[in-house]
């Protein structure tokens, strides 16, 4: 996680001064968009997602505490967008129908220009069987997963987040990363 | 890993060593990387607060988020003050139903309303403590009805615990929340009004998302058992699985346990939702 920038910093980015919501931007739009595209999977829906995070973070600037890291509450929003579109009834569908994302690993391997370049230079065989692995998770699991190991969120911090409690966030890790371990079993 | 609990270690040291090996390979995982045109084109809307609009139909490009409020009054002319007005007015008018005291257990002599003692004997008493975000309290052996005329209608039947939610707006708002705790069951019929809305109910270290139906939630102990009479209700159980419970089914959880149990819907709660439905349809 970046370090947060200073009180007059954010002060400016409060003040919606342009130079510094670009630095803003710079500093956490990598944060954001990984965490979502590790949510949603798809680069497409990712991408609509961080355009909601940055849409309402802009919209709700003037509330940012200059004295408190902004990255816990782009975190919340990032994960609340992510949460809502599950639930959506278009997202249903949208994950209902046949397509090329639902072939895990098929559309990183085509060339359609919107392959990342994560993929085109890295796409370790073994990177890519774990992130399928991931992709292949529910939901709920696929969300404790990304915010305790990639996010580096508490037990406590993802239940407060989740309306859960610490006991049940940790079972839900341990299944998850069960089904990981089955996934992968002999492929790694 | 910064921010680390104590917790968190010691769980992870009761992980198996094929758990540790995924959630070692989990942790290397490179960071996603953007597409740079799409990372360039939300860097410039972020900054000229300059985001496309679905509803007003606007393309990319057109500013519709004003960077401040004298630009905005500039470009539309709408006086604040007229402007505050006519929020309010909006605000009035898409406003949900009251919640109306309907039932009150014979024995019943009292309701916990904040931590307050609420007498039953004077029901325009309790009416008046009974207010949207207010934690409502039913005393072992007692039953409450309320209801939100042709949206909502709650029965608190034992020992049971809620935050009162606020009843969908007309217009907007139209899902609402709130928390139930204790040790009874709570009975829920939407009416008429209600389509289109959305209720979500925490309890027991689970989600339940309703969309018109009539169900029971009943707390015994760390269990939590759901009826459903009509309609359906999506729960998400405490180890985070999804379930879609249909009329005349049942799931029942524990909170400390990953067993899910699933069957045909309690007898004596197929009777008890069955009045309930009744009821709802009389009161419209």
């Amino acid at each position: 996680m970046v370090s947060p920038p200073g009180r007059d910093e954010l002060e400016r980015v409060r003040r919606r001064d342009d130079a510094a919501l670009g630095r803003f931007f710079d500093r956490y739009f990598p944060h954001v968009y990984g965490l979502v595209r590790r949510l949603l999977k798809d680069e497409t829906r990712a991408e609509d997602a961080t355009q909601e995070v940055f849409l309402k973070v802009h919209r709700a600037i003037e509330r940012l505490d200059p004295d408190r890291d902004p990255a816990p509450w782009l975190t919340t929003i990032a994960y609340n967008v992510c949460r809502d579109r599950w639930r959506s009834a278009a997202e249903k569908m949208d994950r209902q129908s046949s397509s090329i994302d639902d072939q895990p690993g098929l559309s990183n391997r085509l060339d359609d220009g919107r392959t990342t370049p994560e993929d085109d230079a890295l796409a370790g065989e073994r990177e890519r069987l774990v992130r399928e692995a991931i992709d292949e998770l529910p939901d709920p699991q696929r969300e404790v997963v990304v915010l305790h190991d990639y996010e580096g969120l508490t037990h406590d911090e993802i239940a407060r987040m989740m309306d859960s409690s610490h006991a049940a966030i940790r079972k839900r890790y341990s299944r998850a990363l069960s089904a990981l371990a089955e996934h992968l079993r002999g492929k790694l | 890993m910064s921010g680390r609990h104590d917790d968190d270690i010691q769980g992870d040291e009761q992980l198996t060593a094929e758990q540790l090996r995924v959630q070692a390979a989990v942790r290397s995982l490179r960071v996603p990387e953007a597409d740079p045109d799409f990372r360039s084109r939300l860097r410039e809307q972020f900054v000229r607060g300059d985001f496309p609009s679905e509803e007003s139909g606007l393309a990319a490009g057109d500013r519709v988020v004003p960077l401040d409020r004298a630009r905005r009054l500039r470009r539309y002319g709408i006086p604040l003050s007229l402007a505050a007005a006519l929020v309010l007015m909006f605000g009035l008018l898409d406003q949900g139903p009251d919640w109306d005291v309907v039932g009150v257990g014979e024995e019943m002599q009292h309701v916990l309303v904040d931590g307050e003692l609420v007498p039953c004997d004077e029901l325009g008493l309790l009416q008046a403590a009974l207010h949207p975000g207010c934690t409502v309290r039913v005393p072992e052996g007692g039953r409450l009805e309320i209801v939100a005329s042709g949206t909502l209608l709650l029965e608190l039947d034992g020992s049971v615990e809620m935050d009162l939610p606020s009843t969908p707006g007309r217009w907007v708002g139209r899902d609402v929340e709130s928390r139930v705790s204790g040790q009874g069951t709570l009975r829920v019929a939407t009416g008429p009004r209600f389509d289109g809305a959305r209720y979500r109910l925490h309890s027991g270290g689970a989600t339940f998302d309703v969309a018109g139906t009539t169900f029971a939630i009943e707390q015994r102990g760390t269990e939590t058992c759901l009826c459903v009479l009509d309609g359906e209700v999506e729960v998400t159980t405490p180890d985070g699985e999804r379930h879609e419970v249909g009329a005349g089914r049942r799931v029942t959880f524990d909170e400390n346990e990953a067993s899910v149990d699933t069957g045909a819907m309690l007898p004596t709660e197929f009777e008890a939702l069955s009045r309930l439905r009744e009821r709802a349809d009389r009161l419209g």
